[in-house]
């Protein structure tokens, strides 16, 4: 293992929290250079009210530890526009570190991991998983943690949160807090639909990079899940590269 | 004619004493009360420092001292240790444990609780030493540098000056290059070129190829698709595609690895154990361990770090349980039982402040337990409480006014210094039982009023008293000329109190003798003559040997001795590498240690747990300027290389593992001319837009901009200097290793570790002849080479110790000769009078290879080595008083011994309580000197009350 704060100026500490609040974002049609504003139906809530629904988000993930649900996501990359498919397995269960497992089949099969303080990624091509152990770098992990908890407070250090509501459905919008990491998202939405066990849609707008649009659907409760269940597949044989991130 | 002045002026001396007892011993009263304030100032400032315990006159031990001094960084190591048996998780939980206690140590002396424990002059000359608060350069890109890292917590924002406290610890690290990395990723925000060796320019240079370029190019298309949305390696892609931070990585490691410091057995670089059960968290202190007022505030702060890593810890919510340490040092907080994580602290800064906690106390402890010894003899022999107390008080008169001598002259007194007492308790006493036995037998055999029984007692025993301790504090003067300061002045303590407590026993012990009025009559003195001591069967012995065949036995039996020592010395167990007259000797400086410090146990299970030792080598360079400064320490690498490939020694920090030599840094700056950094980023975007349309140069935007910055940084290269370095924020780091004297002079420190803690002294002057030994005649145009070491230092007492030893003894010899020509007057009774003097060494050196057969831990070393000039000064009375004796009026053996005979065994009695009760102190180096002296005087008395009356009995007609 080695030490990686920094490779060719990221900070790997930036960049995990990014990854981190990419389970609270879900898509909407808004420009980014505009200041969020209420869609047709919708109502800005006021500092209580948001207060309120976003303990209500948090009781109704709490409600349900363990989700099953597949992704949709429409990614704009290097390669180019296109839609992948795949699937998402949360465990939020308390008293345990979160643990999180999406999996994706096309274009290309790929798998992102985080459990405990480690999150994984298997790259079949190289046969490798790049693994960052977080377990020295506690605030990263956990943002990382709240994002999966739907513990939304926590990430208010880095995000001014914003709230609009319709009848039986919230939108999250969380904007970049100034001089906070250009790798950290300049805009994140969420939608939820209430009394459901995980975010409807996540969109997400950096600064530079890649647009995603992702689309959860069919979720329902995972029930108990085992070690087995999160854990990598076909990884046998690769080659794991360690990197420890520290604060 | 002279002394027979002096035996008046002490004879009328006796009547004053008797006539006036009251004003004596109220001006002796007085006397105490102003010494008052020297002895308890001597008390107060017990000196344990080590380093105070050798002259500077030592080369190697005055280029350790000088290395200490300057550079500071002694190392101060946190260990934390779980058990045998435990799980792979708890070694990762041990590794985070050192992860978190590295970070707090780092920041030791900046908190505001920290600075409150340290004096404002102390605080000021950390400040002054910390350079750091200076502006440190500008850099030539206000935007990070490619290899740049804005992680450094440490570090000030560059153009701003650093006004935080400076830390009290340097380069705190629990792994291999923790703090390499850091600083060598400042320095390359100013100077990418100290990172990249010219091989890697030509490698830079290739990645920029066309045809490179599209083959990576088309990589990255197939990793985009393969690489989740949210992958932290996509990211990375999009900022390195061409993986350029390989570059510097490997040079960061490639310079790890040539640091590969010993205690890094673990696979992460960490500095753990092959058993998994030993983490060790290394810093250098700022300021010389010897200094132990900054010592304990250190040692203070760490115990406080230690507690909020324990803290940061337990939020982790490990499996291994912990324990948090309470105000005392090294004491577990009320109510905190140990948990599985023990932690514990080493290295000289702890080692000091244990020393002193433990030592001082010890020392009194030490002191009191041979008074009392003392005391119990006097009840036993005399079975008088009021003589009892009267000799004990006059003991500790003694050593208070020797005290108040050390203070008023000295301001305090190092720990051998403190070992004087012992003098007054074994030496002086013997002058007490000289005078009250003399007094009491005039007393009781010629009844004689007390006044004119003190008048005759003190004219006739007060010149030899006065001559004894004259013999005494000659020889112990002597042991002054040592160059072991320490035993030095053990040995001017020692004198000085052989010659007050002779003039407190002739003067002040008379008028306490008397002064109670139980003597005044002539009854009571008939009643006290009963009670003039036990004989401890002297007369029964004398009677025996008085028998010819007992002689023939006991004579025949002495020379089976003699010979029998001699014989196993030279044939019984090997004595090792290092001896002194053919028997075992301890060069280890660091042995002489208190028994009760944890800090030294600590060290020696982390030396068994890592097998090396923890003492280092140390080499200086010292040149007019930087550059033969480098060009030295280089030619030095080179010569050292041949030690390193056979694994004997292990690099452990030098300016070279910061920063490349100017000579290597033009080099590469010359390769990074060569590198076209327009026609590259040309390449790049023209490789990208072919792969991935107008759009691909557009994601690699952060990547494009740092090669721009890269070229901006290249503009006018020019190679750090260690002036520049030691001018901004990396002072600190570098302040272990190099030092400049602001002319232009460079001196360059370097650390090795001996990966066998046991070479011998060969082993080490032939790598100071390998490293010293000057290319070129111009020795200061070519940089001078030093090289120093505790074991080195050790080996030179040795050498010094023995030499010195060899001078004052013969010193010792010629005065007590003259002294023996005086008084006996005849070369045959000379002869006999050093029989007893002849079996104290016997004894003494024969103990050793005895004591290495049984297992027990008695060599000889440096402080033990002074009992040969003291037994030459004490042992040889011992003859001189039985052979006077017997010379007088030839009585029979069984009248000699029940008359000198029992007084030499008093003598002997208190003499060895006084230097015996060492073998009650923690401290190594005054246990040795107790075991050392019940060895030779062991010895002694069998030559004094055995062989020698045998001989005696032999060589003359009793009458």
């Amino acid at each position: 293992m080695r030490k990686a704060t920094f490779v060719f100026g990221i900070h790997w500490r930036d960049v995990l929290s990014g990854v981190a609040v990419l389970a609270l974002t879900c898509a909407s049609a808004f420009s980014a250079d505009d200041a969020p504003a209420p869609e047709a139906g919708e109502r800005a809530l006021i500092a209580k009210e948001s207060e309120a629904a976003l303990s209500g988000i948090a009781e109704a993930f709490k409600a349900h530890p363990t989700v099953r649900a597949k992704i949709r996501s429409e990614i704009e990359d290097l390669a180019g526009k296109r839609v992948e498919d795949g699937e998402l397995l949360l465990d939020r269960s308390e008293g345990r570190p979160a643990r999180v497992l999406r999996t994706f089949a096309k274009p290309k099969q790929k798998a992102w991991l985080l459990n405990g303080a480690a999150i994984s990624e298997f790259v079949a091509s190289k046969k490798t998983v790049f693994v960052k152990d977080l377990s020295a770098a506690p605030k990263t992990l956990k943002h990382i943690q709240a994002a999966m908890t739907g513990d939304v407070h926590a990430l208010e250090e880095i995000f001014t949160i914003h709230v609009f509501s319709k009848p039986g459905a919230l939108r999250l919008v969380l904007d970049k807090k100034p001089k906070v990491s250009r790798y950290i998202h300049r805009r994140i939405e969420a939608r939820f639909t209430e009394g459901g066990m995980f975010f409807d849609q996540i969109r997400y707008i950096p600064d530079e990079g890649d647009e995603l649009t992702e689309t959860f659907l069919e979720l329902k409760d995972a029930g108990k899940l085992s070690d087995g269940d999160f854990a990598l597949q076909g990884t046998e044989g690769s080659e794991r590269k360690v990197e420890k991130i520290a604060e | 004619m002279k002394q027979s002045f002096l035996k008046n002026l002490l004879s009328d001396w006796g009547t004053l004493a008797v006539r006036r007892s009251r004003r004596v011993l109220a001006v002796a009263v007085a006397l105490g009360v102003l010494a008052t304030p020297f002895a308890i100032q001597a008390l107060r400032n017990i000196d344990v420092n080590l380093f105070n315990q050798a002259s500077s006159e030592l080369k190697r031990f005055h280029l350790l001292r000088e290395l200490t001094e300057t550079f500071g960084g002694d190392m101060l190591l946190g260990v934390a240790s779980i058990p045998v048996e435990h799980s792979p998780k708890e070694v990762e939980e041990l590794k985070l444990f050192g992860e978190q206690l590295s970070a707090e140590l780092a920041v030791v002396g900046r908190l505001d609780e920290d600075q409150a424990e340290l004096a404002s002059n102390l605080r000021a000359e950390i400040t002054v030493l910390d350079t750091r608060a200076k502006t440190p350069e500008p850099a030539h890109s206000d935007t990070p540098g490619p290899l740049d890292s804005a992680e450094l917590e440490p570090a000030p924002e560059l153009g701003k000056p650093d006004t935080r406290p400076p830390a009290w610890l340097r380069n705190v690290e629990c792994r291999t290059g923790q703090s390499i990395e850091g600083a060598l990723k400042m320095l390359a925000r100013q100077r990418p070129y100290v990172l990249l060796e010219t091989s890697d320019v030509d490698a830079l240079k290739k990645l920029f190829d066309p045809a490179a370029l599209d083959a990576r190019m088309a990589e990255i298309d197939t990793l985009v698709l393969e690489l989740e949305a949210h992958s932290p390696e996509k990211k990375k892609l999009y900022e390195d595609p061409l993986g350029i931070l390989d570059f510097s990585r490997k040079a960061l490691e490639s310079r790890l690895k040539k640091r590969a410091p010993p205690l890094a057995n673990d696979a992460g670089g960490y500095f753990l154990s092959s058993d998994g059960t030993t983490l060790v968290v290394i810093g250098r202190a700022v300021l010389p361990s010897s200094r132990l007022d900054f010592s304990r505030a250190l040692m203070a702060a760490a115990q406080r770090a230690e507690n909020r890593a324990v803290l940061r810890f337990r939020k982790t919510q490990p499996q291994l349980s912990t324990a948090l340490k309470g105000a005392r040092y090294g004491d577990l907080a009320a109510g905190q039982t140990p948990g599985r994580l023990n932690v514990g602290f080493t290295g000289m800064p702890a080692v000091y402040v244990e020393n002193e906690r433990t030592l001082k106390w010890d020392l009194i402890l030490n002191t009191g337990t041979s008074l009392l010894g003392v005391l119990i003899l006097f009840l036993i022999v005399y079975r008088s409480v009021a003589l009892t107390w009267k000799a004990t008080w006059t003991t500790i008169y003694t050593i208070w006014l020797t005290l108040a001598f050390a203070g008023l002259t000295r301001g305090g007194m190092s720990l051998l210094g403190g070992a004087f007492t012992a003098v007054p308790v074994g030496l002086g006493t013997d002058y007490a039982i000289l005078i009250y036995n003399t007094y009491q037998n005039l007393r009781a055999k010629e009844g004689l009023s007390v006044e004119e029984a003190m008048r005759r007692a003190l004219g006739q025993c007060g010149p030899s008293i006065l001559t004894a301790a004259a013999i005494t504090a000659i020889a112990f003067y002597g042991v002054g000329f040592t160059h072991l300061t320490g035993l030095a002045e053990f040995g001017i303590l020692g004198g000085t109190s052989a010659l007050i407590g002779c003039a407190v026993m002739l003067l002040v012990l008379p008028a306490s003798l008397v002064s109670s009025g139980e003597n005044a009559n002539a009854a009571t003195a008939s009643a006290n003559v009963g009670t003039a001591g036990l004989t401890f069967g002297m007369p029964t012995l004398g009677r025996w040997l008085e028998n010819k065949s007992a002689r023939a036995i006991t004579l025949s039996f002495s020379v089976l001795v003699l010979a029998g020592g001699i014989l196993f010395i030279r044939f019984g167990p090997d004595p090792g590498p290092e001896t002194v007259a053919g028997v075992r000797f301890d060069p280890e400086l660091g042995n002489l240690r208190s028994l009760d410090n944890r800090a030294i146990s600590l060290r020696e299970h982390v030396g068994q747990r890592f097998k090396t030792g923890l003492s280092d080598i140390n080499t200086a360079v010292d040149s007019p300027n930087e550059d033969i400064a480098f060009a030295a320490q280089e030619r030095m690498l080179l010569r050292v290389q041949p030690y390193i490939e056979r694994g004997e020694l292990k690099p452990n920090g030098g300016v070279l593992d910061y920063m490349p030599s100017p000579r290597k840094q033009r080099e590469s700056i010359a390769a990074l001319r060569t590198f076209d950094i327009d026609k590259s980023i040309g390449n790049f975007q023209a490789a990208a837009e072919k792969r991935f349309g107008l759009k691909g140069a557009g994601y690699f935007k952060p990547f494009l901009r740092r090669l721009r910055d890269f070229k901006v940084l290249l503009a006018e290269p020019k190679p750090l200097t260690l002036a520049e370095v030691m001018d901004g924020p990396l002072a600190n780091v570098l302040a272990p290793y190099a030092r400049l004297d602001g002319k232009g002079g460079v001196v360059l420190r370097s650390s090795w570790l001996p990966t066998d803690a046991k070479q011998p002294s060969q082993w080490y002057t032939q790598l100071a002849e390998t490293l010293e030994t000057p290319l070129t005649k111009t020795e200061p145009e070519a940089g001078r080479v030093r090289m120093t070491a505790a074991k080195m230092v050790g080996y030179e007492l040795k050498e010094t110790t023995l030499h010195d030893c060899g001078g004052i003894t013969l010193a010792v010899s010629i005065c007590v000769a003259l002294s023996l020509a005086a008084a006996l007057r005849s070369l045959k009774s000379c002869v006999i009078a050093l029989i007893p003097l002849v079996f104290a060494y016997l004894m003494m050196l024969v103990g050793v290879p005895i004591s290495q057969l049984l297992h027990w831990d008695y060599t000889l070393n440096f402080v033990n080595l002074i009992m040969f000039p003291l037994l030459l000064g004490s042992a040889v009375d011992y003859g001189v008083y039985m052979v006077l004796g017997f010379d007088g009026e030839r009585p029979p053996l069984r009248e000699l011994m029940a008359q000198t005979g029992r007084s030499v065994l008093y003598c002997m009695g208190t003499t060895l309580i006084g230097f015996g009760s060492f073998v009650t102190s923690s401290y190594t180096g005054l246990l040795s000197m107790g075991v050392a002296s019940l060895w030779g005087y062991a010895g002694a008395t069998f030559g004094a009350l055995v062989v020698l009356p045998a001989v005696l009995g032999c060589f003359k007609n009793p009458k």
